[in-house]
């Protein structure tokens, strides 16, 4: 039990609202209940920030890249990611975000909501991709402005577009290849 | 802006004797400031856009940078050449100029 305790507050650091713990010997990851209203924590940083940081990314693929999504307005946005080392298990006890990327249209919203998804993914994992909504991406930035909800749509399903890629395995080689 | 906008266009656009119809109005870098609320310009600009149907859209990307992109004056909105180009797909301009 004292355990199970110890490991339950060492699990506190995985941001998302997600925990690992063990549980009779067995490591499990699960979501927190008293975050389930909307795990993103608000940004200290402007939409002009997570724009310029994203303007300056990687711009190459990682590993586990998901499916282009389109938006309207002929918007496009791709998540990649790279993955921990770590056997994989269950959906919910595999590996954790190591690296997250992105490619996205150029549209300073969109490129900026992108840029915050993947700094709040590296270290969560790939499921909490599933526990994010435009809703919640949008009041992270209360000083955005809300005629943006179409980008933050595109964004969140991209995300779990990439999130989606790496249940399926699909590595950047198993898409050329598709 | 404040003598070309503030003195000559909006004034004409007032009294209803500015010559054309004005679809709409893009704003770039500081002159975005002018659609701020309490602006006095921008105040006077956004009745008149509301009267005579003109759209009012600041540059998504400078309006952030300046952190006003929430402060807008009312039926102002803020976006990207894409967003101007759809939002004036339905009556296109004869004429574009430049200030």
């Amino acid at each position: 039990m004292h355990g199970s305790i110890a490991a339950l507050v060492s699990a506190v650091a995985l941001r998302g609202g997600y925990f690992r713990a063990k549980v009779w010997g067995r490591e499990i990851t699960a979501v927190c209940m008293k975050d389930q209203g909307c795990v993103l924590p608000r940004s200290r940083r402007s939409v002009h920030d997570y724009f310029a940081k994203g303007c300056s990314r990687r711009r190459d693929a990682l590993p586990y890249r998901g499916d282009l999504v389109e938006g309207s307005s002929r918007l496009r946005a791709r998540f990649s990611f790279r993955l921990t080392d770590g056997a994989r298990g269950s959906p919910r006890d595999g590996p954790l975000i190591e690296e997250a990327s992105f490619d996205a249209t150029t549209c300073a919203t969109l490129i900026a909501l992108c840029a915050f998804l993947a700094e709040w993914m590296e270290g969560s994992v790939p499921d909490a991709a599933f526990s994010v909504s435009a809703g919640d991406l949008l009041t992270c930035f209360p000083r955005n402005s809300s005629s943006k909800h179409d980008r933050a749509d595109l964004a969140v399903e991209a995300l779990r577009a990439a999130a989606r890629g790496i249940m399926n395995h699909q590595t950047i080689e198993r898409s050329a290849n598709a | 802006m404040s003598f070309k906008l503030g003195k000559m266009i909006l004034p004409q656009l007032e009294e209803g004797r500015h010559g054309v119809d004005v679809a709409g109005m893009f704003f770039f870098e500081d002159n975005n400031y002018v659609l701020t609320k309490g602006n006095p310009i921008g105040e006077r600009l956004a009745k008149v856009a509301k009267e005579k149907g003109i759209l009012l859209m600041g540059c998504d990307q400078c309006c952030y940078e300046r952190e006003i992109a929430d402060k807008l004056v009312d039926g102002a909105s803020i976006g990207c050449f894409p967003d101007l180009y759809g939002a004036l797909a339905g009556s296109p301009p004869d004429l574009v100029i430049s200030l």
